[in-house]
């Protein structure tokens, strides 16, 4: 076999594990990609619409029915962490543009991974201003309301424990998900890295084939 | 004609090419039909982004290779069963390839040439085998004309070698 048949038989003859047969006509599988109901379910997937407008209309309803300015001060300020945070994470934009050459794609992909990770990397100032907001949430609606202090303790010993719990499934989340990013990182780190040792060898060696 | 025509009739012609490209890259057949859907899905929603700069047959080939490389990094797949390669060629696994006699047939050297190949290597011989020029792969890839050219030469030398001289 001559390299000059390699064409031939990747398009012809196939490996042998390529299925011959269709199951299914292509312009079928297009028309169904195009149906609209696949469009909106993707844009309802979207992180923003699904956790961050909740999110922010529930700290607005919180902060507007506070008993006191401590609490609405509180909700005012979770919200406005929550709004930022969906802002910037959706001017981040998407992971990559299929359409753009791949040298291009995966440059692109790696600059989204890494702003990704400029906002991880602040993600503790976030953190901290959210549960100072949350504190004086708590503060004005359960230390400065009278009522039975049994009653009051247990509910500021609920109130306590949320943020205990919020963390730790935090610091679990980032561990699994650092190493993944940084695996995908060097993945296209790499790749990057082979495409540019093409063209420095091209400039080292100019012999084009022949 | 429409962009949505020209991406229609693409599709049409590139039928075959989106398939093994897809086959490529998935490395099992219940999967091929994921990524050749997944591709299918990426062209007719990029579409709107097409300007033009290139023709649609090239813009199809990018999201496609774009696409199953983005795919395939969530699945982190190995490419067709690639395996690594020490400094004398052997496969890490000691299975010795020149003279095996699983490479008595021309697919079989096809595939075992392409698992030897690093990811943007696996990829510029893949748009080469397609019959595209190579100002078609450099348009895909990103890479220059000429170090398309220097690439498809020193593997065309590295295949001789393995599989003709040895």
């Amino acid at each position: 076999m001559e390299f000059e048949d390699i064409g031939r038989v990747w398009r012809e003859e196939g490996t042998g594990t390529i299925r011959r047969t269709r199951t299914e006509d292509l312009s079928v599988v297009l028309e169904r990609v195009r149906r609209p109901g696949i469009a909106r379910r993707r844009r309802f997937a979207r992180l923003t619409w699904v956790v961050a407008v909740p999110l922010v209309l529930v700290f607005a309803y919180m902060a507007w029915n506070a008993p006191n300015l401590i609490a609405a001060a509180g909700a005012v300020l979770m919200g406005a962490l929550a709004a930022w945070v969906a802002v910037r994470y959706r001017a981040i934009g998407r992971t990559t543009d299929a359409t753009l050459p791949v040298r291009l794609a995966l440059q692109s992909e790696l600059a989204h991974l890494n702003a990704l990770g400029r906002l991880r990397r602040n993600a503790p100032w976030f953190r901290t201003l959210y549960w100072i907001g949350y504190a004086a949430f708590v503060v004005g609606v359960i230390a400065l309301e009278e009522g039975d202090p049994r009653v009051r303790d247990r509910t500021v010993g609920l109130y306590l424990s949320i943020p205990l719990i919020v963390e730790g499934l935090i610091y679990f989340a980032r561990r699994n998900k650092r190493q993944a990013t940084r695996t995908l990182k060097e993945e296209l780190s790499s790749w990057l890295d082979s495409l540019d040792e093409i063209d420095a060898r091209e400039t080292e060696d100019p012999s084009g084939p022949g | 004609m429409t962009d949505e025509e020209a991406l229609l009739k693409a599709v049409e012609i590139h039928d075959g090419a989106l398939r093994r490209i897809a086959w490529a890259y998935a490395g099992g057949d219940s999967e091929e039909e994921d990524l050749l859907q997944e591709i299918l899905t990426e062209a007719w929603r990029s579409l709107p982004s097409f300007r033009g700069e290139s023709t649609i047959d090239t813009w199809l080939y990018r999201v496609a290779i774009n696409t199953a490389l983005t795919w395939k990094r969530r699945r982190r797949k190995h490419v067709v069963g690639r395996v690594a390669l020490d400094a004398s060629g052997t496969r890490e696994d000691g299975i010795e390839l020149i003279g095996n006699r699983q490479l008595d047939t021309s697919a079989a050297i096809l595939t075992d040439f392409l698992s030897t190949l690093n990811g943007s290597n696996h990829t510029v011989l893949i748009l080469y085998m397609e019959g595209l020029t190579h100002k078609d792969i450099a348009d895909v890839t990103g890479l220059s004309v000429s170090a398309v050219g220097v690439r498809i030469h020193r593997m065309k030398q590295s295949f001789i070698k393995r599989y003709v001289e040895g």
